[in-house]
């Protein structure tokens, strides 16, 4: 072992070392780990700074003639700090509705494979989401739980667009055994109604009732509130999926048959000139995207972001609005059709 | 060294010895150039803003979440080894030598369980104990079981399937299918004499010769061969992990749903293709099921398989095997092995369901 052999080992346990005690020390282990194994973080932080000191130690006090590293033993190191550099580069990734789309096979095979919580439950407003779509993949277990069609519920989880699903957009969580490697998407379908379908990503909390559609149940929306993504955002054997209870302003006082409130609704704002039309013609006739969407593939975080990467020369950020657009065509929503869509479309454009 | 240094440094060779200085000064730059190239991927990266991009998010929580978990368990197996390495002396196996084959085989194969060692250092060990006198096809049960039969290895299987009720089965399922085509393997192949099964000349991949183990640090004493033996194991296996990890990772983020369910969705082409990526990655065995438990969308079985045929035959131990044994004992081994492990994975699923 050289001197700049047993560095660059040095600096390799060093970096790791650093990563889990950052992690741990940060409490980022919920978004790689489940609960049973988070005592990775502190045991890998201990280990390898322990090892690494030793070996700094011994490195550097070391008598020995440097000679150059061996092409596999630098390679090896630079392979093991690519991770960090990945890390360094996505530092706080999530798994949204492109991974549930990936992951995904058939929704109700899915929930076949889950555990369920059990007992009868009294509060079907406090169901775990887990136990809500087991009843809606397949009502007779549902029924055993105590969820039928007509009890209320409440979830948690973000927004998918899943063609599959039966309701208006799926509500999905990841179910975690180990890491986030082996993160199951489930899937509940919500039907809101008349309400805009809200963009993919973005964590809502459900307030619904479970109605049958075909062999399965729906989550019937009566309200929708927007969120941020919970602190540990799978489900697990652990954890099924409690649900926060309602915000105080808006709590159980509200009747049944009020309207969904209506995400989309927030109109043009921050778009100027062309953006601004293109938008409402979208909008306005189709009701389906926000600028949120409009935006992808990037995500803006406010109005104005929106407005500046939608006015920028991409026409790709468009597509979603128009596939949007086709979608509420076919559900019957649009005001409009798609040929007049483009004419008026292109007179924004010219103009 | 320090001699031909001299002479290389001596009168008369001045830019030989500036070039000796260039060269040993030029390491810390490279060092600090890769370092500063990474850096700077980092910024542009997060200029551009790659982090944005969907595929990529899951792509990095897959890969890291992956090696979060893996590398404890990498440094576990690389403590043990080391362990084993520095402190238990040879004359150890020597004794079992003596026993009578029918006892040696099973005892043996169950041997892994003592022995944790990684597969790497395990087809060095079988070598000397066969060298040794003890009974080829018990050197190669002992050989092939060790890796999978091993403590760190069943509990990091068990931790892998831990959070799907599935641990115990996947655990006894590792085990015994291990355990009984390591049996049927030392049989088949191991009735040959040691001269014709071994390579004759000692070959020069030694144990951790690949690892750079070969420690000068040995006068310092066992405490720093050990920590030097610890450090070599971890950069070792790190690196094959690293890569397992970003292959697991791009199946679930990058490679069309489509590819993976067409072959997913037939038993058999399963198990075989997941053979094929076990042999293809070469993980060390201490964290593979971390990998197999991540590939969802195929059947227990397929994964058991992946399991228990990565530690057995893959990339680096058919070089490992090649400058070990005579040559066709690669082949005759993945021969016997991939048609098992396809029935076994077949009676796995039938079992479980």
């Amino acid at each position: 072992v050289t001197r700049s052999t047993a560095v660059a080992r040095t600096i390799v346990l060093a970096a790791w070392a650093t990563v889990f005690a950052l992690l741990w020390a940060l409490d980022e282990g919920p978004r790689y780990l489940g609960p049973r194994t988070q005592w990775v973080l502190p045991f890998g932080a201990l280990a390898l700074g322990l090892a690494a000191l030793a070996h700094g130690v011994l490195a550097a006090t070391q008598r020995r003639p440097s000679s150059p590293l061996t092409r596999a033993e630098a390679t090896g190191s630079f392979v093991l700090l690519l991770p960090v550099a990945a890390i360094l580069l996505v530092p706080q990734p999530e798994l949204g509705a492109q991974a549930a789309a990936k992951k995904g096979g058939s929704n109700a095979v899915l929930v076949a494979q889950l555990p369920r919580s059990g007992g009868p439950i009294r509060d079907t407003l406090r169901a775990p989401f887990i136990d809500v779509a087991v009843a809606t993949a397949s009502p007779a277990e549902g029924s055993a739980l105590g969820l039928v069609a007509g009890a209320r519920v409440r979830i948690h989880g973000l927004v998918v667009h899943d063609a599959a699903a039966s309701g208006t957009f799926g509500l999905a969580r990841f179910f975690i055994s180990c890491c986030a490697a082996d993160a199951l998407p489930i899937v509940i379908p919500v039907d809101a109604g008349a309400a805009a379908r809200p963009p993919e990503d973005e964590w809502l909390l459900v307030t619904g009732t479970l109605r049958p559609r075909g062999r399965n149940l729906v989550v019937a929306a009566a309200a929708l509130e927007r969120t941020e993504a919970p602190s540990s955002p799978y489900v697990s054997l652990s954890d099924f999926g409690t649900t926060p209870p309602a915000p105080a302003t808006r709590a159980s006082t509200k009747p049944e048959s009020e309207a969904p409130v209506p995400l989309a609704d927030r109109g043009a704002a921050g778009f100027t000139g062309r953006a601004a039309r293109v938008y409402r013609s979208y909008y306005e006739h189709c009701k389906v995207f926000t600028y949120e969407a409009l935006a992808w593939p990037k995500r803006a975080r406010d109005a104005e972001e929106a407005a500046r990467l939608f006015a920028g020369p991409a026409r790709q950020y468009q597509r979603p609005a128009y596939l949007g657009c086709l979608a509420g065509l076919e559900a019957g929503e649009a005001r409009i059709t798609l040929k007049e869509l483009f004419s008026r479309m292109a007179a924004a454009g010219e103009r | 060294v320090s001699a031909i240094r001299q002479q290389v440094n001596g009168p008369g060779r001045p830019w030989l010895a500036a070039a000796a200085r260039a060269r040993r000064a030029s390491e810390p730059l490279l060092v600090a150039g890769v370092v500063a190239l990474l850096a700077g991927a980092v910024v542009a990266g997060r200029s551009a803003g790659i982090g944005e991009v969907a595929e990529v998010e899951t792509f990095v929580l897959v890969f890291v979440s992956i090696l979060v978990e893996a590398l404890p368990f990498i440094l576990l197996g690389a403590l043990v080894s080391a362990a084993i390495a520095v402190y238990v002396p040879e004359a150890f196996f020597a004794r079992i030598g003596r026993l009578p084959v029918g006892l040696q085989l099973p005892g043996a194969a169950f041997g892994g369980l003592f022995f944790p060692v990684c597969e790497c250092g395990s087809v060095p060990v079988a070598r000397r104990l066969i060298l040794r006198g003890i009974h080829p096809s018990a050197g190669i049960a002992f050989m092939l079981a060790s890796p999978i039969v091993n403590p760190v290895v069943l509990a990091s299987t068990w931790v892998a399937y831990s959070g799907r009720g599935s641990a115990a089965e996947m655990v006894l399922g590792r085990a015994a299918f291990g355990l009984g085509l390591a049996a049927l393997v030392g049989i088949a192949i191991g009735r040959l004499a040691p001269a014709t099964l071994l390579r004759p000349r000692p070959s020069s991949v030694e144990p951790h010769d690949h690892a750079g183990c070969a420690s000068p640090w040995t006068r310092r004493g066992r405490g720093a061969e050990f920590v030097a033996h610890l450090a070599a194991d971890f950069v070792f296996m790190g690196k094959f992990i690293v890569l397992g990890a970003a292959a697991a990772a791009a199946i679930q983020s990058v490679v069309p749903q489509d590819i993976v369910a067409g072959i997913a969705g037939s038993p058999v082409l399963a198990a075989l293709a997941l053979m094929g990526l076990a042999f293809a990655l070469s993980l060390c065995s201490q964290a593979d099921a971390f990998v197999a438990a991540s590939l969802t969308s195929f059947t227990p079985g397929a994964q058991l398989a992946f399991l228990v045929f990565g530690p057995m035959a893959d990339t680096k131990l058919v070089l490992l095997y090649g400058g070990t044994f005579r040559q066709q004992f690669a082949l005759r081994l993945i021969v016997i092995a991939v048609p098992f492990l396809v029935v076994a994975s077949l009676v796995f699923d039938a079992l479980l369901t």
